[in-house]
């Protein structure tokens, strides 16, 4: 019988429910990090909050009930339990199955009035005690069974029960009516059958002329029987009649008795008898009375009335998670702040209604709904013509869904609307993550996270608990502790339940943003074009390096890109890449070279039209049957107008974006339009799941080439004629006595890291000579597209179909946004080596790029554990003064709440509140006398001392002439410390 | 509770000085130890009823002692009143017992059978009536009215009890046959009402066997007198009652009026006897201010009689629990 159970979830629980299934469809379409951790932080709160109830409730000890003996059915009474629990606990007692008391237990115990429906005995009451714990969403029930002895008896009302009334004097004649009643007055009345002679008053019978009897009632020794009828169909309102009549016949000063029917009869003696009775009489069972039982969804939380502060909690969240939207989307200033607005006022509307439980006013109804209509009016006034899902999901559904949260405000005057403010503000979050992908996500998320946390608990505090009286003043660590005990329990769980989840590897389905906002056509179509549109081919021959600065500044996004020229690029971010691993980001290739300079290919490629694009794999990008190929998601954000250059991780298969794209056989991809900034797109690849096994096992590809094959690759096989013999010379040499292909890459590889020093600032080499000849024997000195452009040519000679590939490099992690900080430093230049069975394979002797096969997807919470353990190896320092000034934070808080203590309350007071805690601690109750207390000490000596203490406390506060001393007060404390240092 | 009664807020009762003050608690804290004693030799333990007792004798009010029969509620009554000195008279109640039996009546006198006046027991300082609800109510209400203005009128003139005044009623709450229950109004000009209950084993041993009870009530001389009564009676009085203390005698007031047991909760006058009481405890453990615990302690006799439950049976029984259960829920004031 005392099993917890769980009983059910508080009103918007479900609403919270919906926001998480919806935020797991947002991480599904999207592939956002932010919503995913969200979404595990979700799972452990409400995982705390089963636990929290059960908690709650496992806790309650229900000793004993004290009723008294007897009730009236109808007429309240005290009703009392010793409910001992943690925290109160919200109590219903239930006789017969129906609810007679319920309300908050004080945490020792439960008061209340009561009020029985049904008359009879009742021999135990079932106690239901409830809670949420402090989260309040998943309530749990434990069921009580505790014996009482309680008679409950009808309310006594007049009835037709039937009364056998006998009235007899010392003779045994009948006198006065029947039923007559003793100490009425005395009076005259006409003569009736069974009246004695002896009473006829002769005066009234000669005036009146007929015989008239002196009505001696009080003479009249009588006799009641109550026979209230069995079987009636209403036994509780015959019994209701049969007590009226008792207490009527005991009124009277008859000897009443009472019987079922015709059965055994019983002596009432008193009106408690007569009750006692009532109550247990069997009159048969009532008429069935086919009770309407409605399904009623039982209420499982008690209180709809919530703080005013939970209100105002719940409104920040709601804040945030707005403000959050707005500006991921762009939206003016002005929005923001009028949403900003609409919400406070909202929440001051609403929150006096949360407080008191009163519903809206009329005003604030029409008002809304006014609102509501408007608002759409002009949304849809302001859409013009909806572009699909896309375009819906990019502008009027955040514009209607913010309206609609605004609006919303207005009406949240429960517990259940807070919660599901609540809910949305989540979505809101959730659907706001799944567009920005910038460094402030943290920040945003904690800031939610902490409004959201305070509302949830405020929401669900005890509205209508009994007053505790005073409560004892809890030390700072006592108070603390267990919340700092349970944020870091928590966070522990969120990371645990998020190093499960894999990084989500994309957009399931339909890659969610895809927007160009302002894109500019590019003149010369399939051809290169800046962030200006007009179209790179820097085939000026100028050796002049590109503006320091320029996001497109890179000379690799061209047509054509000479080997000694780099741009000055800076740091600042071009694009964010949200992708679960990382990988080369390609944007061209190049087949020719000049010796100096590498050409792409003239061709335009073939046009295809956005924004959902099939990509047919380029010339050699066919794989052998067998290769397996997984499916890469990468989304693009640009941070900086960009090129026309479609940036992807090779095998592109579609590309959605909001343009035309050119398709080329080099594999590059070229847009239609520029992508400036705030551009977006999505690219979904099949990477071959190249290893090391796989690409040794193709063996020498020379050799392996047909005829055909090198007719089609002849491009990629072409040795420029400034080639130099000492090059073929070192990559003979170097490429002896390997058998396969890939060991001799990794040859050429160890050797240029062994012989070449990486520097951004090689010198150019001198007019007319091989830049790759220069680099290998003369300078030694290069970055990543000499050594790319060495390498390539050095496979040519071997007859290894080789390409030089530009792009980006992965770039930095940001890992709670998960996405890739793509800079304009990590521009980037790297070998494609053709693998018959595998396509193009990239290679790299300077960036660190693994082979897609050996990559293996990470979880969140191993990469967000990497990432803080990695930042505080980065710089311990910074972290130690961090702990440390968060020590001091805590410290200095301490030192100013005893301050505040001190000065709020004196150091008497502070004294006393000590004593206060340590018998508290021993078991006195808080609103003891002092002398109470020290009884609560047991060693006679530690008697003396609390009893001294409890004294000098005593005259200080109560005493006139006492002088505050010094010397007292030093002794006080010391005893006190004498107190506290017994403590067990 | 900001309200630290500290050195500045000088009391207005302390006209003499607090060492006076102090002195004069000291020496009623030796009086009351030893009328204490004297009872002491008769009553057998019951040590709490028997200070309670005391208390409202000190405090000037009048005592009800409601208990089974047996335990020695008369004789309680009677040894305080032997231990006490002065005039002593004690009246038996019953149903035709006459108001003019306990205020005294005209009789005829000498040869001229002018009327004079013969005062009734009631004249005298210590006043024992048993049996107070077998009165009828005729007489309950002369009585009361002689108390409550320690006076009595007969034939038009207003006679003045002699000072101090003290009555000391006993009642049986068992057996209510026959009887004519106080009514709330009389049950609230009683400052306190005690129930000794029954005496622990060993006391009953030391009863058994002639060394306490009745036999001994012989033996008992008056202790203290009477005149000096008046002036404990001024000491009590002086007792300083600190601002947050008179301020949780309201609350509990205003608790006993909140509980959902109660139909009619504590009076103002209920007030006014229990820091009466609360005063005379407080100098009979020879302070000369008030303590919440001297509050807690009187508490129950103070109030109990004065609180109406909805399922009240006529006793007090159901106003003490009510009254326990306040106690326990209003915090006391402290420093």
């Amino acid at each position: 019988m005392t099993v917890p159970r769980p009983f059910g979830v508080a009103a918007g629980g479900l609403g919270l429910l919906l926001a998480w299934g919806g935020g797991a469809a947002i991480a599904r379409l999207t592939g956002s990090t932010p919503v995913v951790i969200v979404l595990a932080a979700g799972a452990v709160w409400f995982l705390a909050s089963v636990l929290a109830g059960w908690v709650g409730v496992i806790s309650v000890r229900v000793d004993s009930v004290t009723v008294p003996p007897l009730a009236t059915v109808g007429e309240p009474f005290a009703f009392r339990a010793a409910v001992a629990s943690t925290r109160p606990v919200w109590v219903e007692v239930r006789a017969h199955g129906v609810p007679i008391a319920r309300g908050w237990s004080s945490g020792a115990d439960f008061e209340a009035t009561a009020t029985v429906q049904r008359r009879g005995h009742l021999p135990e009451v079932m106690v239901r005690t409830s809670t949420a714990g402090a989260l309040g969403i998943v309530w749990w029930r434990k069921k009580t069974a505790v014996p009482v002895d309680l008679v409950v008896a009808p309310m006594a009302s007049a009835g037709g029960v039937p009364i056998e009334r006998a009235a007899t004097t010392d003779g045994g004649d009948l006198l006065g009516r029947p039923g007559a009643v003793a100490g009425e007055t005395d009076g005259v009345r006409p003569w009736r059958d069974g009246d004695s002679e002896r009473f006829v008053h002769w005066a009234s019978s000669l005036r009146t002329g007929e015989l008239v009897v002196h009505d001696r009632r009080h003479e009249a020794e009588q006799r009641w029987v109550v026979r209230p009828r069995p079987g009636t169909g209403d036994p509780e309102g015959e019994a209701a009649a049969a007590r009226f009549a008792i207490e009527q016949g005991l009124r009277a000063g008859a000897e009443v008795s009472a019987a079922v029917g015709d059965g055994d009869i019983v002596t009432i003696a008193d009106r408690e008898a007569a009750a006692r009775w009532c109550a247990i009489a069997d009159l048969g069972v009532a008429d069935e009375q086919r009770a309407r039982r409605r399904l009623r969804k039982p209420v499982v939380e008690p209180e709809q009335t919530a703080p005013v502060a939970a209100r105002w909690w719940a409104a920040g969240a709601t804040v945030v998670s707005l403000v959050m939207l707005t500006t991921a989307l762009d939206y003016s200033v002005a929005v923001t702040v009028a949403v900003v607005l609409a919400t406070v006022v909202g929440a001051a509307v609403s929150a006096p209604q949360l407080a008191s439980g009163e519903p809206a006013p009329w005003y604030v109804r029409i008002l809304v709904a006014l609102g509501a209509v408007g608002a759409f009016l002009a949304v849809a006034a302001g859409a013009g013509r909806l572009e699909g899902l896309l375009g819906l999901l990019r502008g009027p559904l955040p514009q209607i869904l913010v309206i609609l949260i605004a609006l919303h405000g207005f009406e949240c005057r429960d517990r259940r609307t807070v919660r599901v403010g609540l809910a949305i503000s989540a979505v809101v979050l959730m659907y706001a993550s799944g567009f920005r992908v910038d460094a402030s996500i943290p920040l945003w998320l904690l800031a939610w996270g902490v409004c959201f946390g305070v509302a949830t608990v405020l929401v669900a505090r005890p509205t209508e608990r009994p007053p505790r009286g005073r409560v004892l003043p809890r030390s700072f660590a006592r108070a603390a502790l267990p919340l700092a005990g349970g944020l870091a329990a928590g966070t522990a769980a969120t990371l645990v339940l998020l190093a499960i989840v894999p990084i989500p590897d994309g957009p399931a389905r339909l890659s969610l943003p895809t927007f160009i906002d302002d894109p500019r056509g590019v003149g010369l179509p399939g051809s290169v074009a800046g962030p200006d549109g007009e179209p790179r081919d820097d085939d000026t021959g100028s050796t002049e390096r590109a503006p320091a600065g320029q996001a497109g500044g890179y000379t690799g996004f061209a047509q054509t890109m000479d080997t000694s020229v780099r741009g000055e690029l800076s740091d600042e971010i071009v694009m964010r890449v949200r992708a679960p691993e990382p990988d080369f980001w390609r944007g061209q290739t190049f087949a020719e070279f000049d010796g100096r300079r590498w050409y792409a290919d003239d061709a335009i490629g073939a046009q295809r039209s956005g924004p959902e694009i099939r990509i047919p794999p380029a010339l050699g990008d066919t794989l052998a049957d067998g290769v397996p190929v997984d499916r890469f998601v990468q989304t693009y954000f640009a941070e900086v107008d960009l090129p026309n250059v479609v940036f992807h991780a090779y095998r592109p298969t579609r590309i959605i974006l909001d343009a035309d794209v050119w398709t080329r056989d080099d594999g590059a991809v070229r847009a239609s339009t520029t992508l400036p900034k705030g551009a977006v797109y999505t690219v979904v690849s099949a990477r071959p799941q190249v290893t090391e096994l796989l690409l040794r096992q193709q063996g020498l590809i020379g050799p392996r080439l047909s005829s055909l094959g090198r007719q089609v690759l002849a491009p990629y096989l072409e040795v420029p004629e400034s080639t130099t013999p000492e090059t073929i010379a070192l990559a003979a040499e170097l490429a002896d006595g390997y058998d396969t292909t890939y060991d001799v890459v990794r040859a050429y590889e160890r050797w240029i890291g062994d012989h070449v020093v990486y520097d951004l600032n090689a010198p150019l080499p001198d007019d007319g000579e091989d830049a790759v000849h220069d680099f290998l024997f003369d300078s030694r000195r290069g970055f990543c597209e000499q050594i790319a452009s060495a390498l390539t040519i050095m496979l040519r000679t071997q007859g290894v179909p080789a390409r030089l590939a530009t792009g980006y490099a992965p770039g930095e992690r940001d890992r709670v946004a998960g996405v890739f900080e793509v800079r304009a430093s990590d521009a980037h230049a790297w070998v494609e080596v053709w693998f018959p069975e595998t396509g193009w394979q990239a290679f790299d002797p300077t960036a660190s790029v693994p082979l897609a096969g050996d990559t293996t997807a990470g979880s969140i919470g191993g990469e967000l554990v990497g990432g803080a353990a990695a930042a505080v190896a980065a710089s311990p320092v910074l972290f130690a003064a961090l702990g440390g000034a968060v020590f001091a934070a805590i410290a200095a808080l301490r030192v100013v709440v005893a301050v505040w203590r001190r000065r709020r309350r004196g150091r008497w007071g502070t004294l006393q509140d000590r004593f206060i805690t340590l018998a508290g601690e021993r078991g006195a109750s808080p609103g003891a006398t002092n002398p109470a207390r020290a009884l609560r000490w047991t060693a006679a000596d530690d008697v003396a001392v609390a009893r001294e203490v409890a004294e000098t406390l005593d005259r200080v506060a109560f005493d006139p002439s006492f002088a505050d001393d010094d010397a007292v007060f030093a002794a006080t404390r010391e005893r006190i410390g004498s107190l506290a240092a017994r403590r067990r | 509770m900001d309200t630290m009664a500290g050195p500045m807020t000088a009391p207005t009762a302390s006209a003499a000085g607090p060492g006076h003050l102090a002195e004069s608690a000291a020496r009623v804290a030796e009086i009351a130890e030893r009328v204490a004693g004297s009872v002491g030799t008769v009553v057998a333990g019951r040590t709490h009823a028997i200070r309670t007792a005391l208390a409202c004798l000190l405090s000037g009010g009048h005592l009800l002692i409601e208990d089974i029969p047996g335990v020695g509620k008369t004789l309680l009554a009677q040894a305080l009143a032997s231990s006490v000195g002065g005039s002593f008279h004690r009246i038996q109640g019953t149903p035709d017992l006459l108001p003019g039996d306990v205020t005294g009546s005209m009789v005829p006198h000498g040869d001229g059978f002018e009327l004079r006046f013969r005062p009734g027991p009631i004249f005298s300082n210590i006043v024992v009536f048993d049996e107070l609800n077998r009165a009828n109510p005729r007489t309950q209400s002369a009585l009361l009215e002689a108390t409550e203005e320690s006076a009595v009128t007969v034939d038009g003139i207003t006679r003045d009890l002699p000072a101090p005044f003290l009555l000391i009623a006993t009642q049986n709450p068992v057996e209510m046959t026959g009887t004519y229950p106080l009514g709330e109004g009389a049950l609230d000009r009683f400052a306190a009402v005690v129930s000794p209950g029954r005496a622990a084993p060993e006391d009953e041993v030391e009863v058994l066997t002639g060394r306490r009870g009745r036999s001994m009530l012989k033996a008992v001389h008056p202790v203290v007198d009477i005149a000096d009564l008046d002036g404990v009676r001024s000491a009590v009085h002086a007792t300083y009652l600190a601002d947050p203390i008179a301020r949780y005698v309201v609350a509990l007031l205003e608790a006993t009026r909140q509980h959902p047991r109660v139909r009619l909760g504590a009076s103002t006058r209920g007030g006014v006897a229990l820091v009466g009481l609360a005063k005379a405890v407080a100098a009979m453990s020879g302070r000369h201010y008030v303590i919440p615990h001297d509050v807690v302690e009187v508490a129950e006799a103070a109030l109990a009689h004065r609180v109406i439950t909805v399922d009240g049976d006529g006793t007090v029984r159901g106003g003490r629990e009510v009254v326990a259960e306040c106690l326990a829920k209003v915090p006391a004031p402290t420093a």
